[in-house]
């Protein structure tokens, strides 16, 4: 009876054809928006995922990338001392005022590295070499935003606090949250371009040596230098809840979010309802004429399965799809998790059972006597 | 009152009821759709069940099935204690002994006709293929055995009935129950399904029972119920003279 199960499903292509986009625009939309969701969440932290380092020691009261309190440049020697630190560098996030040569205006982020090893540079640099950093007012650029101060080239100059700067490199770089342009520069640098500033270093990166763990490492750091010892995934997350604690822009985001879940739910659910019971003479006659109740749940649930299944497929595909022909640097954060995919599986088919019980209470108390009636 | 029925000496009763009620809550109070209903119906007979609209007929006919349960009574339907049967074994009852004609018909629009035929076979278990390998078998029978895999909607009236004549008669059920299986049908084609019922109801040991208010059929009756108000009002051997006897129901020209 199964093949027959399916076969009324097929059959009636209007009714098919309108739970199939009922289920494919739920999961479409709950893919997509979550990908947003989740895009824009990792855009708050995409300067530590583009600095990629594992360990990431801020003041003790700090709490997030964006929420810093400076340190003094000796720190990061203290750091270094810590037996289990392969290497520590200084690295510092500041705003400041950039201008070009014809007079555009913007606040930029400037991001300060350790003049040395220039740890902390984002990959992607095009047509340049890091080590061009090293020469006198160097800067790198990161492209998006640029042309809010004149989008200059490899070569040009402009002003920062008042201060030359040369572009020795433009990095691609993906968007961040905070809506500044970003610009890279050697952090001995930054103290001339902030000549009043007494503490430069925002943050200091720490990597583990070999076979030491990382979690035991931060607690050695914390306990010996009295500051913060972060691992990289355990920032990013602290840094997304600054972000959603101190915006609404999140907060608002997932409840449109949980909104689209609800309102897909309930559509989703009502129309493989409705289904059913359009069907209910059907299962009435089936019935009357003597099949168990297992073999009518077992009909029920192919059904509903099946359905679920086919737009699933469609609707994960869809934003799929819209994901992969959005490029990094769009203004449209995305970014689908696989844990997300698993989600909207679970969602879809929950609910996709929750209505095929629902159904099923009424299949299974249909008065078999209803196929008497005309 | 009730009556029992004059049968034969060759007859044997495939139908027995005994003191059946049956009520239906209206509103909060109990109405009574069957009162102490006591008959026997024929086996190798097409009986049928007559009366005006709402007298109990559908009712009678569900409680026979085993598709509603009565308040009381006894009912033994080819041996079988319907009334002491629970739901599941009145499912398997049904599965295993009984085909049904419906007024609408009841095929899926969805899938082929040999396919509606099969559907008790399929129920029963047997496996696809060979289910539908029979059910051409029967739409042959009732002459559609040359587009079986044709929908029902590419198919008139008369001929969805004879789909559902051969998906009641697929699996050999010993009792047949209809529901006015000629009302949506032409003088001619009903003439032709009452023949089939007719064959089927005079091999021994079965039964057809057939609610009706189709007095063009009345001449393929062996066996009469007149119901009313949820009673019997009486039974006849000679459907076609009860029907030219009565007033207000015209003789068959059928």
């Amino acid at each position: 009876m199964l093949r027959i199960a399916l076969k009324m499903l097929f059959g009636d292509k209007m009714k098919f054809m309108t739970l199939v986009v009922g289920l494919t625009f739920t999961c479409f939309l709950l893919t997509q928006q979550g990908s947003i969701f989740c895009g824009l969440m990792l855009r708050t932290a995409s300067n530590i995922f583009e600095t990629g380092a594992p360990i990431w020691v801020i003041d003790s009261t700090a709490s997030s990338f964006n929420d810093v309190v400076d340190l003094k440049l000796s720190e990061v020697a203290r750091v270094r001392s810590v037996s289990g630190v392969q290497w520590a560098v200084p690295m510092s996030l500041h705003g400041a005022i950039a201008q070009s040569d014809e007079g555009k205006t913007a606040a930029v982020q400037i991001v300060g590295v350790d003049d040395e090893s220039l740890i902390g540079l984002p990959a992607g640099l095009k047509d340049a070499h890091y080590e061009d950093l090293n020469q006198p007012n160097a800067v790198i650029i990161s492209k998006t935003r640029s042309e809010r101060y004149g989008a200059p080239q490899v070569g040009d100059e402009f002003e920062v606090n008042d201060h030359r700067v040369k572009v020795v490199g433009i990095i691609d770089s993906k968007k961040t949250f905070a809506p500044f342009p970003v610009m890279y520069t050697a952090i001995s640098r930054v103290q001339s371009l902030m000549p009043d500033k007494q503490r430069i270093v925002s943050f200091i990166l720490a990597k583990p040596k070999a076979g030491v763990d990382a979690t035991a490492l931060c607690q050695k750091i914390n306990e010996e230098t009295g500051m913060k010892a972060i691992q990289l995934w355990d920032f990013v997350f602290s840094t997304m809840k600054f972000w959603a604690a101190n915006t609404g822009i999140p907060i608002n985001f997932g409840t449109n979010v949980v909104m689209v879940l609800i309102i897909g739910t309930v559509i989703s659910a009502q129309t493989l309802y409705a289904f059913m019971l359009e069907n209910i003479r059907q299962f009435g006659t089936f019935k009357a004429i003597g099949i168990t109740n297992g073999e009518l749940a077992r009909m029920v649930f192919v059904q509903s399965i099946t359905v679920g299944l086919i737009g699933y497929g469609l609707g994960v595909g869809m934003a799929s799809l819209f994901g992969l022909f959005l490029p990094d640097t769009a203004p449209l954060a995305y970014y689908t998790p696989p844990a997300l995919i698993w989600i909207v599986l679970f969602l879809v088919m929950g609910f996709c059972v929750i209505a095929s019980f629902l159904s099923l209470y009424r299949v299974l108390r249909i008065d078999p006597a209803i196929v008497f009636r005309g | 009152m009730s009556a029992l029925p004059d049968l034969n000496s060759t007859s044997k009763t495939a139908i027995s009821l005994r003191n059946v009620y049956k009520s239906f809550d209206n509103d909060g109070e109990a109405q009574t759709v069957l009162h102490d209903i006591s008959i026997d119906f024929p086996a190798g007979a097409m009986s049928y069940v007559v009366g005006p609209s709402g007298c109990g007929k559908t009712t009678l006919i569900s409680i026979i099935a085993g598709i509603l349960t009565p308040d009381s009574g006894d009912i033994n339907v080819l041996n079988a204690p319907i009334h002491a049967l629970n739901q599941k074994q009145k499912g398997e009852f049904r599965r295993m002994n009984v085909g049904f004609i419906f007024q609408q018909f009841n095929l899926i629009s969805t899938i082929s006709i040999a396919e509606n035929v099969a559907i008790p076979l399929l129920i029963q278990g047997v496996p696809h293929d060979e289910a539908v390998e029979t059910a051409i078998e029967w739409l042959g029978k009732v002459g559609l055995g040359d587009r079986p895999y044709a929908t029902p909607k590419d198919f008139s009236g008369g001929q969805q009935q004879r789909v559902a004549i051969a998906r009641a008669l697929v699996n050999d059920p010993k009792l047949v129950i209809c529901d006015e299986p000629t009302s949506a049908l032409d003088g001619k084609t009903g003439r032709v399904i009452m023949e089939l019922l007719k064959n089927v109801a005079q091999q021994e040991g079965r039964a057809v029972i057939i609610v009706t208010h189709d007095n063009r059929i009345y001449q393929y009756a062996d066996y009469l119920v007149e119901m009313e108000d949820g009673r019997i009002l009486g039974t006849h051997q000679d459907a076609q003279a009860w029907a030219n006897a009565t007033s207000g129901i015209a003789p068959s020209t059928a």
